[in-house]
């Protein structure tokens, strides 16, 4: 099983904890109290291996930090060493596409930019695609700009609803498969490197994540 | 059989310890023994300690204990297996001792609800006057004629402000008086002393005539009985003589440590009070060589506003007038940057509906900017003058220190709007924005050790967070536990070391000016 540190981060309110949650416990809660400090949680996810076709167990530990201006100082501390960054922001708020570019800058900057996989999600679809209803807000960052911008970055680009759940597996999926991408590359090196000298044989001793459904200890 | 009639002492000399009749000296009933007579004496007669009112209601205390009892027919009976329940919680029992009816709406509650006590007559109505205290609920208690939630309540106010203006009338009528006094002395002395100019014996008649003058302008006060100072009250003696105030005639001393009274001479005495009508001019009265002794009160009455006012027309101290700039640059500083930040407001909604800013709204927030800024700096400089002062006394001092803090203060308030100002405009046009940051730094280094004010705000935000944080990870680390997930555990124990390193590096940072 691959162990993968993964950090949100994004401007207050726009519905990280939502979308951890959703990923994680797959249940939305609409008065969500705002996050304190950084948040611990992890999913395993199985994708498939393209080259064998065999299934992979990625686990991912994720840091859910609080979006606020207060605890702008510990975001550092948790993507510091993340392998991917998942940078959130709220479709029907033009400002929270200003901020989350902000964070996005701020990753290549501090972070060496090989090293991480940065995913931008606009999040709260639902408000938008509720259409004829009085509720629905109008779309304040079309999806063209922000994928354009994410292009442009080389980050991969999810729209999402937290409430509905719709796109928030795919995120992590796909964030898996672009981590698995890399790991394999880097085992591949890692492998010429070293030459024939060792025939190692991997040999996974943990046993299997608890939190699988169908796990017998739950 | 000793005496007859002897009065209550006869018993008293009554030694032998053998039992015989002895006839009660008030009633004369024969009576077994000492000390029966003496009871009887004390309870029937009222002789123990003359309160016979006391012993009389001892004495009849088996017939007066049946206290009239207060009407209990009206009392909620519990129902018939028993049971009672209260009327407010709504909580049931069938022991007796756990409710109790509300002696005046006769209800059960429970011992809980039903803690007032209200004063009510034997019919079980509200009597303040004669009734006795008992028990009650809530709902009588509060529902009682007269009772409000928070308490009586009366406006002093218009009475207060009559009494004051009574007082304050009197204090006017009497400094009039005190002037009068004062003026018509003045005018006396200043006759005495032209009609004697001339004569050899000028300083002795004058003094006479001055002194027969006095007593007919204020009533002396009679020194017989008087034997203390009316303004410190210490004993008049040998040392301490009695004199009498000028212009009040009231008798004081003359310690000089207390300046219950003084002389002082006329020439002062005018020119301090240059606005009373006298009748020569100010300065012919320069020429009289005379004093006039008054006491403490007087002086204050008659001088003490007059200084004031006097006061008040000499140039500030500099301590005073630096203050004063001080507060002055607050306000603009504060009005400046509530007003960009309106501005900016304005900008970002223009940017909003894709309009390029116009070139006067742009020279007005450069404008704007400069001010601010400058503001800022002249702040900094008073507020550096002010710390070189040297304070002259205790109460400058303390201005001092007041003023220092207020202003350290007052920086450490503004800092995050002011930081906020550069970002601001880089968010509106690009402009020459970068150019002025240096300035910027420059303006906010009020220093701490070696750390700006701003930099110390902003560790100790960094240190409060993470301590923040890395208590809520230890109590991650007790959940992961009890849930068994020691991989999690793991993680999360590497989270903590890393908080626990960055604590230490902010708290070095800090150093004397974190928080223990």
């Amino acid at each position: 099983m691959l162990q993968f540190k993964l950090v949100l981060l994004g401007d207050s309110s726009v519905g990280k904890s939502s979308i951890v949650h959703r990923f994680v416990k797959d249940s939305f809660d609409e008065f969500r109290e705002s996050t304190i400090g950084a948040a611990f949680l992890s999913q395993t996810i199985k994708i498939e291996d393209k080259g064998s076709q065999q299934e992979v167990v990625i686990k991912f530990e994720i840091w859910d930090t609080a979006g606020q201006e207060r605890y702008k100082s510990l975001a550092p501390m948790y993507y510091r060493n993340a392998n991917a960054a998942l940078v959130v922001y709220d479709v029907t708020q033009q400002d929270s596409l200003a901020k989350a570019q902000g964070w996005v800058n701020e990753l290549k900057t501090k972070v060496g930019e090989d090293d991480l996989v940065i995913c931008l999600v606009g999040n709260k679809l639902d408000l938008c695609t509720e259409e004829g209803e009085s509720s629905s807000k109008p779309k304040a960052v079309e999806s063209s700009d922000a994928e354009g911008y994410a292009n442009e970055q080389g980050l991969l680009f999810h729209e999402v609803s937290a409430k509905t759940g719709e796109g928030v597996k795919q995120v992590f999926q796909s964030i898996g498969e672009k981590l698995y991408e890399f790991k394999k590359h880097e085992l591949a090196n890692s492998k010429g490197r070293q030459g024939a000298g060792g025939d190692t044989v991997n040999v996974q001793l943990q046993r299997p994540s608890t939190n699988d459904a169908t796990s017998c200890c739950g | 059989m000793d005496k007859e009639g002897g009065g209550n002492s006869s018993g008293g000399r009554q030694q032998s310890g053998k039992v015989t009749n002895i006839s009660c000296p008030v009633c004369g009933e024969s009576i077994e023994g000492l000390t029966k007579l003496n009871n009887h004496l004390d309870i029937d007669h009222g002789f123990d300690n003359g309160s016979p009112e006391v012993q009389k209601r001892n004495s009849k205390n088996p017939k007066t204990s049946k206290v009239q009892q207060i009407v209990k027919n009206h009392w909620q009976r519990p129902d018939s297996y028993g049971r009672a329940v209260c009327q407010e919680c709504g909580s049931s029992s069938k022991k007796s001792n756990a409710f109790i009816n509300c002696r005046k709406c006769g209800l059960i509650y429970c011992n809980l609800h039903c803690k007032n006590i209200i004063k009510l007559n034997t019919d079980a109505q509200y009597d303040p006057l004669h009734g006795k205290w008992y028990a009650c609920c809530y709902r009588c208690f509060s529902e009682r004629p007269g009772y409000n939630d928070y308490g009586s309540f009366v406006d002093k106010t218009s009475s207060f402000i009559g009494l004051r203006e009574t007082k304050n009338e009197d204090k006017r009528l009497r400094l009039l008086q005190l002037e009068n006094r004062l003026v018509r002395l003045v005018n006396g002395i200043a006759s005495i002393h032209a009609k004697c100019k001339s004569s050899i014996l000028m300083s002795f008649t004058m003094r006479n005539e001055a002194s027969e003058l006095e007593r007919t302008v204020t009533p002396w006060r009679n020194d017989r009985g008087v034997l203390d100072c009316s303004v410190c009250f210490k004993p008049f003696g040998l040392t301490l003589w009695k004199h009498h105030c000028r212009l009040c005639g009231n008798i004081v001393c003359n310690r000089d440590e207390t300046g219950c009274s003084s002389e002082i001479s006329l020439q002062h005495l005018v020119n301090a009070a240059k606005d009373l009508p006298y009748q020569q001019k100010v300065s012919d009265l320069a020429e009289i060589d005379h004093s006039i002794r008054l006491c403490y009160k007087c002086i204050r009455s008659l001088y003490g506003e007059r200084k004031f006012k006097k006061d008040l027309q000499k140039p500030k101290p500099q301590l005073l007038s630096l203050c004063e700039s001080l507060e002055s640059t607050s306000k603009l500083i504060t009005d400046t940057i509530s007003h960009m930040e309106k501005f900016m407001i304005r900008m970002d909604d223009s940017k909003i509906a894709e309009q390029i800013p116009k070139e006067e709204d742009m020279t007005e927030s450069k404008k704007m900017r400069t001010k601010l800024l400058r503001s800022v700096a002249m702040y900094n400089s008073l507020a550096r003058q002010v710390s070189r002062i040297t304070p002259a006394n205790p109460t400058e001092a303390k201005i001092k220190r007041s003023v220092q803090v207020a202003s350290s203060t007052f920086i450490n308030e503004k800092i995050l709007s002011l930081k906020r100002v550069p970002g601001m405009i880089d968010d509106s046009p690009r402009t020459s924005s970068p150019i002025r940051e240096p300035d910027k730094v420059k303006s906010t280094d009020l220093l701490f050790n070696n750390l700006t004010i701003s930099e110390v705000k902003k560790y100790r935000e960094e240190l409060m967070v993470l301590k923040e944080q890395k208590f809520l990870v230890e109590s991650m680390i007790e959940e992961a536990k009890k849930q068994r997930k020691f991989d999690e555990v793991a993680t999360l124990s590497t989270n903590l070391n890393e908080l626990s390193e960055q604590i230490a590096t902010t708290q070095g940072n800090l150093g004397e000016q974190g928080f223990t």
